[in-house]
This record gives structure tokens, sequence and C-alpha cells, in this order.
């Protein structure tokens, strides 16, 4: 359950609605809702990664 | 030297690597299984670059950077974390798939659930939604590699030449070497691809035209401030139904799935789970980059959909010498090859394993060659789809995406679901595809699909949520019916 609702979290925050219109860009080149994202992502591999070495598909 | 010559070396010598490696990669053994699932022996790293290189292909290199030319920034929100998520389906399906597999001796997708649910209409079924589904997805391969090679050498390739050519060369490799050449090669062309696509984009803006990133970036915002916002591109509704789409129908990929079975171990699996979402994030910006920055290139006209397809070659022809532009055209080439390779491999080990046995009594030491000639029918098939594309690339993945997706609930509730029974899963299956049909013939004849039915989501999340539905209901209908006849 734990990790379902890491997981969950994840996936609703890299949805990302509350910021839909933001046009804030970093460096003038990139906008600052992709840097969000790759971060969130990246979250996402450590979670991965910390859940690939419990997880159990008998228990 | 003229710029044929130079495009037909630099890529003689790419396709000639290949091919050797292929052969390099075959082994001495003389049985399906090691010519179809590589004797279940291939290590956690190669997984990997295979898994990646697999998934990434002309729809990555072409079709990414077109749609993100039509779209701006916003395509990076529709692709990047839901192919990220596909490192969570990587760990939950992959490891059930490969303990199948090696216990049972699986070699195929329609194998493990006919073999599961004791089915053989299942797996029937199963294996004809596989191969209907990845014959327009192979058909985009061929397509990448003819617009590329057409648009960098001016014309002097013809787009079925190109196409032709890099079908050639990859019969060859897979004749010769089967699973284990093919993810030998993945290695070689994920590689390939991903440093040549990264340098290609920094020598881009380091481009005396370009200025460096800030003042492209200005150049953009000045001309169309659009491209870096996602509204008025997409609605979160659309976001959200293709971070779901991605980590569903990814898996469902015959080619995907049949990897599961070729990994050593089941930490081979677990790997390459979390490094997928570790390398997506920072690969899936540069063809996305390359699609957006198009925009602020002056063509002397604009593009139509289809053309933007062609932004990748057309800024490499703006901005690139012509030995640099062959080289990343190798580079585009070897994502082509690797899907399209995989795909073929798998659909001929289905029809070869599951679909063949079932109208005709196929002896074991002649499945090798039939497999072989169904590779050779079967990229001619890929081609001739080619010959005349109906739709941009993205659109043509996305119809098949959401066909694929449609097993998913299926295999998860073969996988998971004691109580799962073939018949439900059938009829799961037939509803979501007659609904895929209908949204596919809705759109061809210009009628949008109903509101009420997608709610603003994208057609994939309500095939799924009816699929799923759908299943559950079946079941328990099933269920009741077989204990009323039982007590």
């Amino acid at each position: 359950m734990f990790w379902a609702l890491i997981f969950i979290a994840l996936f609703g925050l890299s949805i990302d609605v509350w910021n839909w219109d933001s046009d804030n860009r970093i460096a003038n080149w990139i906008p600052v809702w992709i840097i969000y994202l790759i971060s969130i992502q990246l979250a996402l591999a450590y979670f991965l990664w910390k859940f690939s070495k419990v997880w159990d598909i008998n228990e | 030297m003229s710029d044929l010559v130079t495009i037909l070396i630099i890529l003689a010598f790419y396709l000639c690597i290949s091919i050797a490696i292929g052969i390099y990669g075959r082994s001495n053994e003389d049985s399906a299984e090691d010519y179809f699932v590589a004797s279940r022996k291939i290590n956690p790293w190669v997984l990997f670059c295979t898994l990646a290189a697999t998934n990434f292909s002309a729809f990555f290199f072409l079709g990414f950077a077109g749609a993100s030319y039509r779209a701006g920034w916003g395509f990076y929100g529709i692709m990047a974390m839901g192919t990220s998520l596909v490192g969570l389906s990587i760990l939950l399906l992959g490891i059930p798939i490969y303990k199948l597999g090696k216990e049972k001796g699986y070699m195929t997708p329609p194998a493990l659930i006919a073999g599961e649910t004791k089915s053989k209409y299942l797996g029937w079924l199963y294996g004809l939604v596989l191969v209907v589904f990845t014959l327009p997805y192979l058909a985009t391969q061929p397509m990448g590699a003819g617009i590329l090679l057409e648009t960098l050498s001016g014309g002097d390739i013809p787009y079925f030449t190109g196409a032709f050519l890099l079908t050639g060369v990859m019969i060859t490799y897979l004749i010769l070497g089967g699973m284990k050449s093919s993810a030998m090669t993945d290695v070689f062309q994920g590689i390939l691809m991903f440093t040549i696509l990264i340098m290609f984009v920094l020598g881009f803006f380091i481009h005396e035209d370009i200025g460096g990133f800030s003042e492209a970036g200005q150049s953009l915002w000045d001309s169309k401030p659009e491209k870096f916002i996602r509204e008025g591109n997409f609605t979160w509704q659309i976001i959200f139904s293709y971070t779901i789409l991605w980590p569903i129908t990814v898996p469902m990929f015959p080619q995907l799935f049949s990897r599961f079975y070729i990994a050593e171990d089941d930490k081979a699996i677990r790997t390459a789970a979390w490094l997928y979402p570790t390398v997506v994030p920072i690969l899936f910006l540069f063809p996305v980059i390359i699609g957006v920055y198009g925009n602020i290139i002056d063509f002397d006209r604009i593009l139509t959909r289809n053309e933007s397809d062609n932004i990748l070659p057309l800024v490499l022809t703006e901005y690139a010498p012509l030995w640099a532009g062959s080289i990343v055209c190798v580079g585009a080439i070897a994502a082509f090859m690797s899907t399209a390779d995989s795909q073929i491999l798998a659909m001929s080990s289905i029809i070869t394993k599951d679909g063949l046995p079932a109208v005709a009594d196929i002896k074991s030491e002649n499945e090798k060659q039939i497999g072989r000639l169904l590779i050779i029918i079967l990229a001619i098939i890929g081609l001739i789809l080619a010959y005349d594309p109906p739709d941009t690339i993205f659109d043509i993945v996305s119809q098949a995406f959401t066909g694929l997706a449609v097993l998913f609930p299926t295999t998860v509730a073969v996988l998971y679901w004691k109580r799962v029974r073939a018949n439900s899963c059938i009829i799961s299956i037939i509803a979501g595809e007659a609904i895929v049909l209908w949204s596919y013939w809705s759109i061809k004849s210009g009628n949008a699909i109903p509101e009420w039915f997608t709610q603003g989501f994208h057609i994939s999340t309500p095939v799924i949520f009816v699929t799923i539905i759908v299943l559950w209901i079946s079941t328990e209908i099933e269920d009741r019916l077989s204990n009323n006849s039982s007590s």
C-alpha cells in the first residue's frame, strides 16, 4: 500500500493541473514545468529502484 | 565526391557493422528456443539496452520531433512521464512473465495467455490482436527511413528505395541470428542513436546562425510564445490519458513482451525497471527540442502536418554539413531498425509457435526455417503498408497503441487474478477492439467521437475503462452461472 501511494502520488503530481498555463522559462529556452516534470521522473526512478529491491511477487 | 556518394558510403559503413554484429551475435545452438528467446541468457545491461532500443523507434526520432514542431514543449508532457512509468510495468509484469516463461517454457505472449487460462481460443485472439495492431506500427519504421533518406539526399534516394534498403539489411541479420542477433544489434544501435542525437542537438544550438540556447529561446518566445505552454495545445485530460496509456500499452507490444522471456534472471528485469525512468526524462528531451526549435527556422513555406514529420531531416539539411547530416541519419535509422527487427521477430515467433500449429502440423525441427520465411513475408507486408502512408507517424501509432492497450486488463488478470476466466477475457477484448474500430471509422468518416463518451479524454482512456469493466462483470456473471449449475 505504501508503494502504491508513492506511485499514485507521483502520477498525480506529474499531471500538474494547477500550473497548466505557466510560461516561466529558465535561461529563456526551457519551460520551468519541464524541469519540474524531469524531477518527478527522476524521483520515480529512485522509488522504483528502492521498490525493485524489496518487491516479491509471492508476497 | 557527390552528395549521394557521401550519404551512401556512411550508410553502407553503418549497415555493414549491423550485419557483422548480427553474425557475431548468432549462436551455434540450433533450437527454436535459442532462435526466438536467445536461450533465456540475456544479462541486465543488454536487456535494458534492448528494451530501450526496441521501444525507441521512428516514432521517437521523427514522430516526437514532428509532433513537438506542431504542439511545442507540451508534447514532452504527452510522452515523458507515461514512458517513465513503463519501468513500473516492466517490474510488475516482466517478473511474473519471466518466471512463468522459464517454468513452463513459454516463448510468445499468446502461449502464456493460452497456457495459463487453458484456452487456445483466447490465445489465438490475443495473438491476432498483437499481429494486427503491430503491423501498422511496423510500417512506420521503413516510413521513417524513407522520409529521412529522401529529405537528406534532396530526393536522390527516393522514399521507397530508402525504406526498401533498411528492410533488406534487417532481414539479413534477423535470418542469420534471431533474437540474440537482434539483442546484440540493439545494444549497438541504441548507443549509436542516443550519442548521435545528443551531439546533433548540441551542434544545432552552437551553430552561429542559432547563437546558443538563450538566443534561440528568445527568438522562439518572440515569434511563437504558445510553443512554451501546454494551455491551448493540450488539455490536462489528454496528458492524463497518454500518461496512463504508455505504461499500459508498451508492455503489450509483442516485441517488448517477448523480451521478458530472454532475461537470464529476475535481477535483469529489476535492473531494467529502474534504469528505464532514469534515462527517459533526459533522452526524450532531445527530439522534442529539435521539433520545438524547428519553429525558429524559416523554410519559405508553412509545413503541412505530414511534412512536419520531416522536421529533423529538414533542420539537418539546413544546419549540418552533409557528412554530419548523414551520421545523424544513421542514428535515426538505427532507431528504426532496432524496433522493426524486434517487431518482425516477435510476430514471426507468434505465428510460428501459436498460429500455424492451429491449422497445420508443424514439426519442431522446422520451426526455425518457418520463422525465417515469415520474417521475409512480414517485412514485405511492412513495406507494402509503408508505400503510401495515410497519416502522420503519431496518428498511426496512437491508433495502434490503443488497440494493443485493450490486451492489458486480460494480461494483468491472467498474471494476478485467480478468478480469471478465458471467456470473460475474450468478451472484454472483443468489446475493447469494437470500440477501437468504431473510433477509427468515426475519425476516418469525419465524425468526431461523441464528447459524452470521451469526457475530454483521449479515446484510449474510455476504451481501457470499458475493457476493465466488461472483464470484471463478465467474470462475475460466469462465476455465478457456474456456481448455479454446480449447486
